[in-house]
């Protein structure tokens, strides 16, 4: 097991070398710079002035070894936009408030999207099932963009029960200003999982071991939470890894709109304003999270299905 | 639409029912007061004990924390807070000496600058009391006020000033405003040189003179307009330079302030500045704080009460305020910084290279329809040239029939061009108010009146310029942009700084349009003191740029800011150019002193509930 993890782990230093690589080739091809002039053209001296200033003269992978040869010696470099702060500080800063909307977006949805699921499964074809999956199918299918939308106007301009941020940390903030936030995060995860649960469970009340563990008499509490649950765990440990990271990575959508300091919003600023620091460093925070999330599911299926074997081992 | 303004407005206002009774009411009270007082005697006069009746005291003026006298109908100190959206842009810098294009929100209210514009557009003095100019217009001495103290105790003196400009122009430092100052613009002597490291920043035509309050400009040409320019001239301290470097007022504890206000805090998603005692006592504000906060919608956030003030960003949001009796109240057009959206050609590249071609495109364009129908009336008017109404030597009027919108005699001009073309690409700059929804109107009525297909494209604003600005490596100008959408506005209220973007790509300028004539007058007008003669070449030269059609001009922006019903102060009263409300380009900062005059009125408790 020691084996397959340090295997696993030298495979992610090799995937974050090949994405800031590939990175670093894509930002700086693109086409338009972060110093282009906005109105009025500048000298060539004071173009290069600028251009020299910010190492923006040299090949990209020039830049890209730099930033390599300081980021192992935890050196992630300066913003363009904030010289007074290093990138890891203000990333520091965002990513607390995405932490927070994250946990408590996951906090509600996930047990109650479970919960549904399993409600749903065992009232099968009731008008109980029928309301859950109704309701679970309406959170999965509308945009969460729209729903951002009626309850900005609904909630915050006309009832005034809720409130944007007022750029503070998440943290920081009375509940009034991320209890709506927090609540169509989570809308989507509900809904998906509610149906996962359901899908599984039906599947797994339909195995033979099941038929056994009731025919044996034991109780239906039993059944469902010892033999059921435990089947059922798998592919929604699957869906928790990517759910997971997304929550840890931020929303881009709901940190725009709620105006809420986080790392999605911070990400699209520095795509907009070609911060090439804060894009790097934001995509290798990203790429590592979701690297090691699998990393962990893949562990969490040995310890809930004893036959799973990691390394090749059977 | 706010359902709680509703409410408010309705529960402030009093219905005909109510106000007759209120008045009739009254009546009746004065009348009998007036009877009573009649009926009764007046009492003879009695020496009354001095001790007994306390003399009457006039009710007590607020003071707020700077020591400045609030105006009788304002709020107490701590409502004295105003509150605005923020850019949503990143940006560190918060003076505009440091950076230009990477400030923060709140920035440019730590210094006084040379010169100011009061709500008429009328250059003031600023820290500046005075200044005179040799009789060669070379030199230029501008006597500073000894009254200005920075905030660690210290004056603020010439060698502030000297040390501002040696850091604009060090290359070092790569500011990205350059060209303010350079050769064409504010023709600092040697400006160009340093920033090109060929020549020292210690000989930068920018020095002290007899003492610390006496500051000298030489410039390389005569600059009439020089402290026009010089609304921009924000000081850094030197000091504070030095030891913490150019964004040294977005950190507490190493700011520094001359200005109205001073940093008291600071994060990229918001900033809170706080009033300043230590500048001189008519720059110092009514309000006590000021609050930014980069909330992504300004509108939504305005509507819900959180801000003080916003522009309306799209379509949905104008019909918005037009349909809403409170957000209609509370709506400005002003002239903004006379903004002029227009199309452009690369008249170097065929079929743009063919007069009679640009002037029947010219023709095509219907801006009473697209004012009507994309833009509405309230944020714009039609151009028929590149200055503005109000902006110093515009001609529109005079010059209207020379791109009227004109059907038949853009299919004559056609006919005659001799082009043969079926399809043009016509790139809009993403940024442009409406661009992509005007140059669709544009595209359709080239398509149903010359038969050419026209496809549209928006790209994004930095790889517009890039692609409008590209150059070859020997820096001959190269751009990939044929036909295009895009706007300016000023930076200073002079003629040359509007119409010197035109100047054409070989001195420098924006656009492939290289006039011989068009610059000459340019260089005639520019150092020219005699006001009416030096209108009437750039007059001449706008005219010119008009009718070659190198431009097709569509649209004068006139910018709807809304101001929440309390916040007053002589920036809100009616100006001679912005005529609904006088607070003038570029808002609320030390450059127009709007920063030290508005406040926050005593009904703000009707609209406000808390300070974010």
């Amino acid at each position: 097991m020691a084996r397959y993890i340090l295997g696993r782990l030298a495979g992610l230093a090799f995937v974050l070398l090949a994405v800031s690589f590939l990175t670093f080739f894509l930002m700086y091809n693109t086409p338009g710079g972060p110093f282009e002039e906005l109105n009025q053209p500048l000298s060539a001296e004071a173009k290069a002035n600028i251009l020299r200033k910010y190492g923006l003269d040299q090949p990209f992978y020039v830049n890209w070894w730099n930033w390599i040869t300081k980021a192992v010696q935890g050196d992630f470099g300066i913003s363009y936009f904030y010289p007074n702060t290093r990138v890891i500080d203000l990333f520091s800063r965002y990513w607390g408030s995405s932490l927070m909307l994250g946990a408590l977006a996951v906090a509600w949805s996930f047990p109650l999207g479970v919960a549904l699921g399993i409600i749903a499964a065992l009232k099968r074809n009731t008008i109980i099932d029928q309301v859950i999956t109704s309701v679970a199918l309406f959170t999965v299918t509308i945009p969460i963009i729209s729903l951002i939308f009626f309850s900005i106007a609904i909630f915050i301009i006309g009832l005034r029960w809720f409130g944007f941020n007022n750029g503070q940390p998440l943290y920081e903030q009375p509940p009034n200003t991320w209890v709506l936030p927090v609540f169509i995060f989570g809308l989507g995860t509900v809904g998906a999982l509610t149906r996962y649960t359901r899908s599984g469970m039906l599947d797994v009340l339909g195995q033979d071991y099941i038929r056994t563990a009731r025919a044996k008499g034991l109780r239906r509490s039993v059944v469902i939470g010892k033999h059921a649950m435990r089947n059922m765990l798998i592919p929604l440990v699957t869906i928790f890894g990517p759910v997971l990271a997304n929550a840890v990575t931020g929303s881009t959508f709901v940190e725009i709109t709620f105006a809420i300091p986080g790392v999605g919003r911070f990400f699209l600023e520095s795509i907009y304003t070609r911060d090439y620091p804060i894009i790097i460093f934001t995509v290798i925070i990203g790429a590592t999270i979701l690297t090691i999330s699998n990393l962990l599911i893949d562990l969490a299926y040995t310890l809930i299905d004893p036959r799973v074997r990691l390394g090749g081992s059977h | 639409m706010s359902m709680s303004n509703s409410r408010k407005t309705q529960g402030a206002k009093l219905n005909r029912r109510q106000m007759l009774k209120i008045m009739g009411t009254g009546s009746v009270v004065m009348g009998l007061a007036a009877c009573s007082q009649a009926a009764t005697p007046a009492p003879a006069p009695t020496a009354v004990p001095a001790t007994a009746v306390p003399p009457t005291e006039a009710p007590k003026a607020m003071v707020n924390s700077v020591g400045k006298e609030l105006p009788p109908d304002a709020a107490p100190p701590e409502q004295q807070a105003y509150v605005i959206a923020g850019s949503g842009a990143p940006g560190q810098f918060m003076d505009i000496s440091a950076n230009v294009y990477n400030r923060a929100s709140l920035s440019d209210l730590y210094g006084i600058p040379l010169t100011r514009i009061n709500k008429d557009f009328e250059l003031i003095p600023g820290s500046a009391k005075s200044w005179k100019v040799s009789d060669d217009g070379n030199t230029w001495t501008f006597a500073l006020r000894n009254d200005i103290m920075w905030s660690d105790g210290t004056p603020l003196t010439a060698d502030d000033f000297v040390a501002t400009f040696r850091y604009m122009a060090d290359p070092k430092s790569a500011y990205d405003f350059t060209w303010y100052y350079s050769k064409g613009s504010g023709n600092i002597k040697n400006f160009d040189e340093a920033v090109g490291g060929s020549v020292p920043v210690e000989e930068l035509g920018v020095r002290k003179g007899a003492d610390d309050y006496e500051l000298i400009f030489e410039t390389s040409e005569v600059t009439p307009y020089l402290p026009r320019l010089f609304v921009y001239a924000m000081p850094l301290q030197a000091k504070a330079l030095a030891a913490h470097g150019p964004a040294y007022n977005s950190n507490p504890d190493t700011s520094v302030s001359c200005g109205p206000f001073i940093v008291k805090s600071f994060s990229p998603t918001r900033v809170e500045v706080a009033a300043n005692a230590s500048t001189a006592d008519d720059f110092k504000p009514f309000l006590e704080r000021m609050i930014a906060v980069p909330f992504p919608d300004g509108f939504q956030a305005y509507q819900a009460g959180q801000i003080d003030q916003t522009v309306p960003g799209n379509i949905a949001q104008v019909d918005a305020v037009l349909n809403d009796p409170q957000l209609s109240a509370d709506a400005t057009p002003d002239v903004g910084d006379f903004r002029t959206d227009y199309f452009f050609f690369d008249v170097t590249k065929p079929p743009f290279d063919n007069l009679k071609f640009r002037q029947a495109l010219a023709h095509l364009l219907d801006r009473d329809s697209i004012i009507q129908f994309v833009t509405k009336p309230l944020l714009a008017r039609p151009a028929y040239s590149f200055l503005a109404p109000g902006f110093p030597a515009a001609n529109g009027e005079a010059l209207k029939d020379i791109q009227q919108y004109n059907v038949e005699l853009a299919k004559q001009l056609f006919a005659e061009s001799g082009v043969t073309v079926d399809k043009l690409v016509l790139q809009v700059r993403a940024d442009v108010f409406f661009g992509a929804e005007i140059a669709q109107v544009y595209a359709d009525s080239i398509k149903q009146n010359l038969g050419i297909e026209v496809e549209v494209k928006s790209v994004p604003q930095k790889d517009f310029m890039a692609d409008l600005l590209k150059r070859t490596a020997d820096g001959k100008p190269d751009t990939t942009i044929d036909f295009g959408y895009i706007s300016y506005g000023m930076d200073y209220l002079d003629p040359s700084n509007m119409l010197g973007v035109m100047k054409g790509s070989d001195l420098g300028g924006r656009h492939t349009w290289n006039n011989k004539q068009f610059q000459d007058l340019l260089a005639e007008a520019g150092p020219m003191t005699n006001i009416d003669e030096r209108t009437k070449l750039y007059q001449d030269a706008e005219k010119l740029m008009v009718e070659e059609c190198a431009f097709v001009w569509c649209l004068h922006r006139t910018p709807v800011n809304l101001w929440k019903p309390y916040i007053k102060g002589v920036p809100m009263e009616p100006g001679k150019i912005n005529t609904n409300r006088g607070v003038a380009w570029p808002g609320v900062s030390a450059f127009n002193g709007a920063a030290s005059e508005i406040y926050i009125g005593n009904n703000v408790l009707e609209y406000r509930k808390s300070i974010p």
